[in-house]
């Protein structure tokens, strides 16, 4: 569609005042074209909103919605403070998300427990990796270290 | 008027690559403004890989006519063709997700560890305020000698601006658990007060006050018309935008139709201030 209030007596082609005349405000601006310039940001533009679209499309159509399949991989073993850090790498390569994704770590001897910590992820997206970490008074090296998670909530 | 068309050929001046960096310095403004509360919202970052892909796919296909509609009313420029409106709309766009690619990055919620699927659902969220922002930027910020247009509106277009409206200020919203819990505790009584409240408001803030761009009802036409016609009819609107809102989020899955209403009704609270002021600033 055409706007036919352009072609108003008092625009300017060359656009060189562009309205600003104070002729009682009843001016138009002059419709202005798009510049080679504006169509190369507008493509870039189109280009990733279809390419946006297309992936979550894609992901919709091909997911599978399979439930959070959470693994624990243990990163660094650390001297700090007042004992032992254990920072461990958290990931979820499952299709859905999980919320409230409770980690347990555990030191142990043989069958005996001899000392455990926890943490709590708010958030773990599908197929995405989340640090955590957990703080020992005896040191790791010297036990069976195992760390798991141990249960999630729907978000 | 005679020979029109080539008289409309004859008076579509190319910009200049300054008129267009400054429409674009302008959008960029626009999008921060607009979409800042919700790039620093936690639900937002959170929607973006609870949300399910195919109806957040369904908004943002959904966002390019309405960035294109809304570039008749607004927009960078005067606009000759509806080619000009599709590029100022996808322009928006890419100024939309620099934006909040750059400003999610800025603020840490990009990190590594997260995979293509959270990263393109987290700015594709994000992506539906900013880009109306950046297309609502030069209206509100233009300097432009107040010259800019007042569109003579037709009917869809008052309700075209009050939708737009409303998704505007109740996507800030629709995200966050308040909005069920403020459901939730409301009876049913207190629920229609709420929605009798908020069409008075519509349309005490369109036609009561004296802002800048009230609206006047036309000769001839009675309270009444006016009220059924613009208020009646743009509730409706909003609470149907509202709904959406609320399927799109997920809010809506596994709830009772009850719920749902209700959760409707609250959102469409702040949605039809949207709307209202909607009419009156765009």
């Amino acid at each position: 569609m055409i706007r036919s209030d352009t072609d108003d007596a008092r625009s300017r082609p060359d656009g060189s005042d562009r309205g600003r005349d104070g002729e009682g405000g009843a001016a138009r601006r002059p419709a202005t074209g798009t510049s080679p310039v504006e169509w190369a940001v507008a493509g870039l533009g189109g280009a990733l909103l279809a390419a946006m679209i297309g992936y979550l499309v894609h992901d919709g159509l091909t997911g599978t919605g399979a439930p959070p399949d959470i693994s624990v991989r243990t990163v660094s073993v650390t001297a700090v403070g007042e004992g032992h850090l254990v920072q461990v790498l958290v990931r979820n390569d499952g299709d859905s998300p999980a919320a409230a994704v409770d980690i347990l770590a555990e030191l142990k001897d043989g069958e005996s427990l001899v000392e455990d910590a926890t943490a709590t992820l708010d958030y773990l997206p599908q197929q995405s990796a989340r640090p955590a970490g957990f703080f020992f008074e005896r040191n790791p090296a010297d036990h069976a270290l195992t760390v798991r998670a141990t249960g999630y909530v729907d978000p | 008027m005679p020979d029109s068309g080539s008289a409309v050929a004859a008076l579509v001046v190319t910009p200049k690559l300054k008129e267009f960096a400054t429409g674009l310095g302008r959008a960029f403004a626009g999008a921060l403004i607009f979409a800042l509360p919700m790039l620093m919202t936690m639900e937002m970052w959170q929607l973006g890989f609870i949300m399910e892909p195919l109806r957040m796919a369904l908004l943002l296909g959904l966002t390019l006519p309405l960035l294109v509609r809304l570039s008749r009313f607004e927009g960078f420029r005067e606009t000759a063709a509806l080619s000009d409106d599709i590029a100022d709309a996808l322009v928006a766009v890419a100024v939309a997700f620099v934006t909040v690619l750059a400003v999610l990055w800025f603020l840490g919620e990009l990190g590594p560890g997260m995979s293509l699927r959270e990263l393109f659902g987290k700015v594709a969220v994000q992506m539906v305020p900013a880009s109306i922002g950046a297309m609502l930027a030069q209206n509100q910020l233009g300097g432009e000698d107040g010259a800019r247009r007042r569109p003579n509106t037709s009917y869809g277009g008052e309700i075209f601006l009050m939708v737009v409206g409303a998704l505007f200020l109740s996507f800030s919203v629709a995200p966050t658990e308040e909005v069920v819990l403020i459901a939730y505790r409301l009876s049913a009584t207190q629920e229609l007060m709420l929605a009798g409240f908020t069409m008075v408001l519509m349309h005490g803030f369109v036609y009561g006050l004296e802002f800048g761009g009230t609206e006047r009802p036309g000769p001839g036409e009675g309270f009444l018309s006016v009220f059924a016609r613009f208020t009646i009819a743009g509730y409706a609107a909003v609470l149907l935008v509202s709904l959406y809102m609320l399927w799109t989020f997920g809010r809506t899955d596994g709830i009772s139709w009850e719920e749902i209403l209700s959760t409707a009704i609250v959102l469409s609270f702040p949605g039809a201030i949207g709307a209202a002021v909607a009419r009156l600033i765009l």
